[in-house]
């Protein structure tokens, strides 16, 4: 017997535009509502800062939103994830909530655990794919053992967290038609246990990882921080971004930030260069739902040729200028 | 002051593709001969951070590192490498005594164990367990005992009553500082764990390491909501097809011009 399930959508917006990701969790909820009758309700922290609140929706009624609840980032601190623990909770019990979900990033991965214990509810993180059966059971599918084998849950409680993994949903279409309802909340002023002392933020230069749509990610094959100036020629010549394999991070070679893999970023370009990248589960988690992988590695057996479209065996350090010059005679537009 | 390190045994998660099997029935990863068993790989570092932290202090010797593992009796063997880094006491608690079969359960269990056994001021935890890959017993350990929780931390100090985290973000690092007790998890950003020495080694094998009955926690789990959430249906490693099309040439710019003319039939750039 099919139950009336609400699902709440987290969302956590630093702009007035929503990302991919943002979108691409209301479509995982609509698999839910669509079998259930379910209303999808989001529930959006918004900086004080960000005026446009109807355009933004506006646009999330036409993705598929129900009842859209705005809260004002000035009654959380956004270095602390706990003090939105209360204000998510609240939702749930006044929403009749069953399904709660988050991105799997920064913010979801730390938020919805807190949310599920703190609530007595099931948590499945970097969930890849949702079903609804008829008989109303949930199934959640997700990887694990570092990307090499896959995983199906059925959750057995009436509260289920979900954090949803990046670029695999496509994000609903948009249906200005729609109704929907808009609520201000108000909320306690949340008191925080953490003092914030410093914030370091990296300078982000050129293209962001996530949104590349070529990425040229280098390994420990790369051999230091002077064979990623080899890889950023290709990366610029092709309007692309750098990644990295946690060893070269972890060696000091490159910023944390360009880490791609199960611990690092996940990231889904057209074409995804992986240069002196062995091709261990963990990093292809990151970079797997790539539409081509082109690998280049001095070693005829890394695992990284098995997953890879186009392989070369040879050294990057010959290849890559020439590749460079072989993209620069006929200019490429993304 | 008292540490606590929740750690956990799993199968090398380094082992080569052919030895990776999955037991679809059991719905566990098969332990193949030749694969080892070790300590998280995050969990290590975890361990490595304690050790950092008591070593660090101005009086070393009140600081007391207690590792905690929920796991079978050969677990044990791992506790014994935890000791060897540098922690001071070990307390395995059998996971056959107990339904632990999801987060929930494990972190309930965890906690109930660490209460009947210490106060600690600080408890630290790997980011993730590199088999299941879940991330969220640190967390719930914290919420559990409703602690404040600082998650991937890559620095952290302590000084009389507090902790300070760098902790890492997809774009940078904020710095916190929180009074204890506290839960931090481990972010791989942290650094290598050490290697035991040979002297580590054979003073960790006086001691303590306690394998907890049931009988112990029956009492504190039986006032206690600990039962999973949730079941693994099904369990499979996907088999990996070889669709690589390698590109040849007799010169480095012979082979990126037919690198190029492959990928522009593609359409992708």
């Amino acid at each position: 017997m099919l139950q009336k399930k609400n699902i709440l959508v987290v969302l956590k917006l630093d702009s007035s535009e929503l990302e991919s990701s943002d979108l691409e969790i209301i479509s995982a909820g609509q698999l839910v509502a669509d079998k259930n009758d379910g209303s999808i309700i989001a529930l959006v922290f918004l900086d004080t800062k960000i005026s446009n609140k109807e355009s933004l929706s506006e646009n999330l009624i036409a993705r598929g939103v129900d009842e859209v609840d705005f809260v004002s980032k000035e009654y959380v601190s956004e270095h602390d994830l706990a003090t939105y623990v209360a204000p998510v909770s609240t939702a749930i019990e006044e929403k009749e909530v069953e399904v709660v979900l988050f991105t799997h990033n920064n913010f979801g991965s730390d938020l919805a655990p807190r949310i599920a214990f703190r609530n007595r509810g099931a948590i499945v993180t970097g969930t890849e794919g949702i079903e609804v059966r008829n008989s109303g059971e949930l199934l959640l599918t997700r990887v694990c053992f570092g990307g090499r084998a896959q995983q199906t849950i059925q959750p057995s409680s009436s509260l289920v967290v979900i954090t949803v993994r990046e670029k695999i949903f496509e994000p609903p279409e948009k249906n200005y038609k729609r109704q929907g309802k808009v609520v201000n909340m108000w909320v306690d002023q949340q008191e925080s246990s953490l003092t914030l002392l410093e914030q370091k933020r990296e300078e982000s230069k050129g293209i962001r990882l996530e949104s590349a749509s070529v990425v040229v990610a280098g390994g420990r094959g790369v051999g230091g921080p002077e064979g990623f100036e080899i890889l950023s020629e290709l990366a610029k010549c092709l309007d692309g971004a750098l990644g990295a394999s946690r060893v070269a991070c972890d060696l000091g070679w490159v910023p944390h930030s360009w880490q791609v893999g199960l611990s690092g970023k996940t990231v889904s370009p057209n074409i995804y260069f992986a240069v002196g990248i062995s091709g261990a589960s963990h990093h292809l988690a990151g970079c797997g739902t790539s539409k081509a992988i082109v690998a280049i590695n001095v070693d005829k057996d890394a695992p990284i040729f098995s997953e890879a479209r186009f392989g070369i065996v040879g050294e990057f350090s010959e290849l890559i200028p020439a590749l460079v010059e072989e993209f620069k005679k006929n200019p490429q537009t993304s | 002051m008292i540490i606590v390190v929740c750690v956990k045994q799993i199968m090398d998660p380094e082992v080569p593709p052919p030895l990776f099997r999955i037991d679809l029935e059991k719905k566990q990863a098969v332990k193949m001969s030749g694969v080892e068993m070790v300590m998280s790989p995050f969990d290590e570092q975890a361990v490595e951070a304690a050790v950092q932290l008591k070593e660090a202090h101005e009086t070393p010797e009140e600081v007391s590192v207690i590792l905690f593992s929920l796991g079978t009796p050969d677990a044990k063997d791992m506790l014994k490498h935890g000791l060897s880094m540098g922690a001071d006491q070990a307390v395995l608690i059998s996971s056959a005594d107990f339904d632990v079969s999801d987060s929930f359960s494990t972190a309930a269990v965890l906690v109930t164990a660490i209460k009947n056994q210490c106060r600690p001021d600080l408890i630290l935890t790997g980011r993730q367990a590199a088999d299941f890959d879940i991330g969220v017993v640190g967390i719930g350990i914290g919420e559990l005992f409703n602690w404040p929780i600082i998650s991937w931390a890559k620095a952290l100090s302590t000084k009389s009553g507090s902790v300070t985290v760098e902790r890492v973000l997809s774009d940078g690092s904020d710095i916190v500082e929180c009074d204890l007790p506290v839960v931090v998890s481990i972010a791989n950003e942290f650094g290598a764990p050490r290697k035991p020495s040979l002297r580590e080694t054979m003073k960790s094998a006086r001691k303590p390491l306690t394998e907890l009955k049931k009988e112990t926690l029956h009492q504190d789990l039986s006032a206690t909501d600990y039962l999973p959430k949730q079941a693994t249906v099904d369990l499979f490693a996907p088999e990996r097809i070889n669709n690589c099309q390698m590109i040849e040439g007799v010169s480095p710019s012979e082979i990126a011009a037919n690198l190029v003319l492959e990928i522009k039939a593609t359409k992708l750039i």
